[in-house]
């Protein structure tokens, strides 16, 4: 709660600098990562700028894009996901990508991997990013652990933000739109002492071709999402004109939808003028959609 | 065509497991301890998964066989249906599997020898009666016939069952295994039937209506019986020429002595699974037309379902004697 509400006092106080109108159709992609180092290709590779700073987290941003850097651990990161989504405006079903770097056993260093199953090792949970495109790297299973591992017991990779990351971006999205990339930063050969900031954001900069291919994945599978909707002013024309229980709201919306498909160009607005009552408003658009042709 | 194949880990070495895997080489295995895990969570969303599903391997542990609805049968008393899959290859956009799970993902119940034990318990207690097992409700019974090799598994089972039948409900024209066994007399091979124009609309990724008519007609000289299923009735302005053609050219290919049973029902869905699918596909004109709510589902207003029934059954039953037509109106 106190997360949401210092996102939106923020956005709040950054009114004044309105944002760029959205392209239609297209979601946002929202970056999370969990140092500055690995944020910072990211912000100069999309062209990213400060947008905000809270106590907590700090947020870049540019058209469609935005980053919140979380710092390290899985509740950081879920917390940084609920303050990124209150910050875009609690849109829902946006593109989301864990960005960091993790240890693996035997891959090599800097090399980057999209996870396919993320297991939350205190709490023996797991998570399955479904991959509905084209994986353009490998895959692997990605454990979130407490502490940086040195001892790479599966062969998996083990991280610190992932699980959090990833729960708390299941609320505010599809599961397909939500994808965690790592990349190899140590292993049974180079241990985590070997880590450093410069080393870290080397080899996320070395990435960024295959981290710009995932988001532009994620992107055009969102596209797929339905996107027809009743636009806000369109439908508060309604509201004020009428008085809709929150049922017959929903039955409204659900008939100007139906009769948007049926008959895009209808103009029915005139017709429902003369009537006094939201009942004869909704019984008028369900005979207009029964009166139309029926077609496939 | 499959890039991920999860697994539980308790069936990693079944040897049903190890074939399927064996035919995506490519595919990405990731292990799973119940197949829940990958199938069930919220958020998802069944129409982005549609472009790309992966495939689950599964035990079931129970609920292998399923009493059916009443009003819904083949001239039976006891009906059962069971499914060794979730979900379909095929894309129809009436289907209630969009609004019945949260994931495409197909999931494969591996452990065959379960489902049979089910079957001949309820063969055995069925006792001189016959039953009816019905395939293909969660699942198209044929279409991953080359992965599960499901047809070669169950028919064996029936033959040695004469008592019980088995209903294969497809769209598919994977009938290779069923051209190369003796035909089972008892079982039907049902085929879903719905004009051309509505097959190219509403049935993507589908065998066109011309290439089920010729598995059909290949099947009917094998001496196989089969089963002409109208399911769902599509209501539109053209749907009386529609329907009169397609009867004309059914009835051209397949002999009545070959049909087991004609069945048609209209299309109907459960109010909540209608909610689901609109969300879904809100831009198709198949859930925005003249559908209404009743008794908690959802169907074409009463008066154009009742013209549509009459319509179609009275051209119907200018092809198909009564005692084999078999109207599903629940």
């Amino acid at each position: 709660m106190k997360i949401a509400c210092e996102a939106a006092l923020l956005r709040r106080a950054l009114m004044a600098t309105p944002m760029p109108p959205k392209k239609l159709m297209m979601p946002d992609i929202h970056f999370v990562t969990a140092l500055p180092c690995e944020a910072q290709p990211l912000i100069e590779f999309y062209r990213l700028k400060p947008a905000g700073r809270s106590k907590s987290f700090e947020i870049y941003e540019a058209p469609g894009k935005h980053l919140v850097l979380s710092g390290v651990g899985k509740i950081r990161a879920a917390e940084a996901v609920r303050f990124l989504h209150e910050f875009a405006g609690k849109i829902r079903d946006q593109a989301w990508l864990n960005v960091g770097i993790g240890g693996h056993p035997d891959l090599k260093i800097g090399e980057g991997v999209l996870a396919h199953k993320i297991t939350d090792q205190k709490l023996a949970k797991s998570w399955y990013p479904p991959l509905v495109f084209e994986a353009p790297s490998r895959t692997e299973s990605v454990v979130t652990v407490e502490r940086a591992e040195n001892k790479y017991g599966e062969s998996c990779v083990y991280e610190m933000e992932a699980s959090g990351f990833y729960e708390a971006a299941c609320r505010f999205s599809t599961a397909e739109l939500i994808h965690c990339y790592k990349i190899i930063s140590d292993n049974r050969e180079s241990s985590t002492k070997k880590v450093s900031a410069a080393l870290v954001e080397r080899l996320v900069r070395q990435n960024l071709e295959m981290i710009d291919e995932i988001v532009k994945k994620i992107l055009t599978l969102a596209q797929a999402l339905p996107h027809a909707e009743i636009p806000a002013h369109e439908f508060q024309k309604f509201l004020e004109r009428w008085h809709f229980t929150v049922t017959e709201q929903h039955q409204l919306r659900r008939l100007l939808l139906r009769l948007q498909t049926l008959e895009p160009e209808a103009e029915i607005w005139p017709e429902l003028q003369l009537l006094t009552k939201s009942k004869d408003v909704l019984n008028t658009l369900k005979d207009r959609i029964n009166s139309l042709p029926v077609a496939l | 065509m499959i890039d991920t194949v999860y697994i539980e880990k308790e069936i990693e070495s079944h040897p049903r497991t190890k074939e399927v895997c064996e035919r995506f080489p490519k595919a990405r295995r990731v292990f799973c301890e119940r197949y829940g895990e990958v199938f069930n969570p919220n958020a998802q969303n069944f129409r982005l998964q549609k472009q790309k599903p992966a495939l689950i391997l599964a035990k079931k542990f129970d609920h292998f066989i399923l009493k059916t609805q009443k009003g819904y049968g083949i001239g039976g008393d006891h009906n059962f249906y069971f499914s060794h899959m979730l979900n379909c290859l095929y894309d129809c956009r009436y289907c209630f599997l969009q609004g019945m799970y949260r994931s495409a993902h197909f999931v494969f119940f591996v452990n065959y020898e379960d489902f049979e034990h089910a079957i001949e318990k309820q063969i055995k207690e069925a006792g001189s009666e016959e039953s009816y097992f019905f395939s293909g409700y969660d699942c198209d019974s044929l279409a991953f016939e080359p992965v599960t090799g499901f047809t070669s598994h169950f028919l064996p089972l029936f033959a040695r069952h004469p008592k019980a039948w088995l209903e294969l409900r497809t769209k598919s024209i994977q009938i290779k295994p069923l051209l190369e066994m003796k035909p089972v007399q008892n079982c039907v091979i049902a085929f879903s039937l719905t004009p051309t124009e509505i097959g190219a609309a509403l049935e993507a990724k589908t065998p066109a209506v011309t290439k089920r008519l010729e598995a059909m007609e290949k099947l009917q000289e094998r001496g196989w019986k089969l089963g002409l299923r109208f399911d769902p009735l599509i209501y539109h302005a053209q749907y009386q020429e529609q329907y009169e053609r397609l009867f004309r050219e059914v009835f051209k290919k397949i002999k009545i002595p070959s049909v087991h049973s004609v069945s048609l029902g209209p299309f109907r869905l459960p109010k909540q699974g209608y909610e689901t699918m609109f969300k879904l596909y809100p831009e198709a004109k198949l859930f925005a037309g003249p559908l209404e709510e009743r008794k908690g589902m959802v169907s074409y207003a009463q008066k154009i379902e009742e013209e549509m029934l009459n319509f179609i059954t009275s051209r119907l039953l200018e092809y198909v004697p009564k005692n084999i037509f078999f109207p599903c109106l629940i």
